[in-house]
């Protein structure tokens, strides 16, 4: 009797649990998961955004494995998302690593400082790099005349040879906070028994990095790894206020010429296709770094 | 972490070299602001003969004239509009949204949350083709809404999933006796739910403030046909050329939106990290 009272009083709660869940899941549904899939047939369709949409099959995506600017786009994008993505975990965990030998006082200003610039949007992050890059009055080359290595002055944005590490210390700049703070914080999770046993038998502090901590925040440094990853591969603010794809369309990247195709040439079908490969490629990004940064759990 | 309790005897050489690394860190990521700090209170004139030193003759006037030159009054606004009650919509609705899910009962709730999760992976434009001629069709596109439902929609997944694991947390007991005791739902949820759930719920505003406030590719489409809607980081790429080569405004207009942002979200910045390594513990 009281087992059954119990279920249907449970089952009521279900249906008002769904009930509650109904408003954001509508809200989601319309505003992300619709248009989705929409664009999905869209990419299968050419259309110009006003008149009757045509079901042209796979033209697009042939289009688009031709359109040299999109193949430049795609490797800048991967150029862009795996060097930020590994530069910024090999620094982040380093900086991770010796915020431990650190006081609190003096570690939780220099965690602020550099986890400062993951908090303000890129486009104001690149506007203050327009400044660092300037060619005749940037901090850069001002620095580098000013300690008399003149020849190192370089037009860092105009210049082919720099200007994609150009925007990718931009990009690691902005992401090594990120990535410090959560191996810290899984470096915190560590018990000080284990650092101390090691300690009594003797080993060193590298060896104490590279036997106990390392192997323990691997499941952080695979989360921090796949956020580095997708911020490089969706890189769209910070390439289009510092360089807009110039020099001429070199450093152009995948959101940047989709974006063009589809609301400033009006190939909507097309850019929809291009963004349906955009999803393909960040899909196939997450799985292959998941598969190289393995991030088995530990039980603590 | 206190390093004294950790460490004992011969490892004086890291903790300098940790010092030296550090700090230096530290400098490469604050000296560009420092900069702009300095030049914002620059002329012209001495910009030129004095780039990196303390401004000589501070000018005060390049703060009020970068907000005029730059527009930033609408700008502003607009950020703060569309910003302010996107997040209150998405908490209104991730809140409930999480609730069901973490405590009523609902069945493979872990499996809808990763869906959305999963979803949410998917970059923005591949919503936006769409859905930019979704909201036209239905006249959605010239107010206000044209960008505060998608900020709310597209903050669900992560918001809803923070509110989740948190009250999971909470144990069953506290609910049920508010239920046998024959309250409501809804008052079971907003009396006795809610004021346990705090610190989810900062976490849950400030990181979708930062990401609301800092969005640029919607907005940009958006804003295309209507200019009055420009939020803060659309107006700001027009920025360099409305302020020609007056470096100093320039620089005080960068400073007006950044620094206050620093020191809010310097305030702030547990929550946001705390919202981070949440999402870490399965993502």
């Amino acid at each position: 009797m009281i087992k059954n009272k119990q279920r249907s009083l449970g089952h009521a709660y279900m249906i008002k649990g769904f009930l509650f869940l109904l408003p954001a899941t509508l809200v989601y549904l319309f505003f992300a998961v619709i248009p989705f899939f929409s664009n999905l047939v869209l990419s299968f369709q050419s259309w110009n955004g006003f008149g009757a949409k045509e079901l042209i099959g796979l033209e697009n995506y042939i289009s688009a494995f031709k359109d040299r600017y999109f193949l430049l786009a795609i490797k800048n994008s991967l150029y862009l998302g795996f060097g930020s993505s590994i530069i910024s975990v090999i620094v982040g965990v380093l900086l991770a690593w010796l915020l431990m030998y650190v006081g609190r006082r003096t570690g939780g200003i220099i965690r602020t400082i550099l986890f400062s610039p993951s908090m303000i949007p890129a486009v104001i992050t690149a506007l203050i790099f327009s400044f660092v890059y300037e060619p005749e009055y940037g901090i850069l080359n001002s620095f580098f005349g000013a300690i008399g290595l003149d020849s190192l002055q370089k037009a860092w944005l105009t210049n082919k040879a720099t200007v994609l590490n150009s925007l990718l210390f931009v990009s690691a700049w902005k992401q090594v906070g990120l990535t410090m703070v959560l191996c810290f914080a899984g470096i915190q999770s560590i018990p000080q028994s284990l650092y101390e046993s090691a300690r009594l038998e003797g080993a060193g502090e590298w060896q104490v990095f590279r036997k106990i901590t390392l192997p323990l925040i691997m499941s952080f440094i695979q989360l921090s790894a796949i956020f580095a990853l997708m911020a490089g591969l969706k890189i769209y603010d910070t390439v289009l206020a510092l360089t807009n794809g110039g020099p001429g369309k070199f450093s152009v990247v995948m959101p940047m010429w989709i974006m063009q195709n589809t609301f400033s040439f009006n190939n909507y079908g097309y850019g929809a296709s291009m963004s349906m490969i955009f999803v393909l490629i960040v899909l196939l990004g997450m799985v292959i770094t998941k598969k190289v940064v393995k991030g088995d759990a530990y039980e603590l | 972490m206190n390093s004294d309790s950790v460490f004992t005897g011969k490892k004086d050489i890291v903790v300098y070299l940790s010092h030296i690394i550090l700090i230096f860190s530290a400098l490469i990521v604050a000296y560009p602001i420092i900069f702009l700090l300095f030049t914002s209170l620059k002329s012209t004139q001495e910009f030129f003969v004095n780039l990196f030193g303390l401004p000589l003759a501070p000018v005060w006037k390049n703060y009020p004239d970068a907000w005029q030159t730059g527009h930033l009054n609408m700008y502003f606004m607009n950020s703060l509009i569309v910003t302010g009650v996107s997040v209150l919509l998405t908490v209104v609705l991730t809140t409930m949204g999480g609730y069901a899910l973490g405590k009523m009962n609902i069945p493979k709730s872990e499996a809808i949350i990763m869906g959305f999760m999963t979803f949410n992976f998917i970059p923005g434009i591949a919503i936006y083709i769409s859905l930019y001629s979704m909201m036209a069709k239905m006249g959605l596109l010239s107010g206000y809404q044209a960008l505060i439902l998608p900020y709310t929609a597209w903050q669900i997944p992560f918001s809803m999933y923070i509110f989740k694991k948190f009250f999971e947390t909470i144990p069953m007991d506290i609910i049920e006796s508010s239920r046998i005791d024959g309250c409501t739902e809804f008052r079971t949820f907003f009396s006795i739910v809610l004021p346990l759930i705090t610190p989810a719920m900062a976490t849950v505003i400030v990181f979708n403030f930062i990401n609301n406030w800092g969005e640029l590719m919607w907005a940009q489409i958006v804003t295309a046909s209507v200019m009055s809607l420009k939020t803060l980081t659309v107006g700001l790429l027009n920025f360099k050329t409305e302020m020609g080569v007056e470096w100093g405004q320039y620089s005080a207009g960068l400073c007006l939106v950044t620094v206050p942002l620093l020191l809010l979200f310097g305030y702030f910045q547990r929550y946001f990290i705390a919202g981070l390594t949440q999402g870490a513990v399965k993502g």
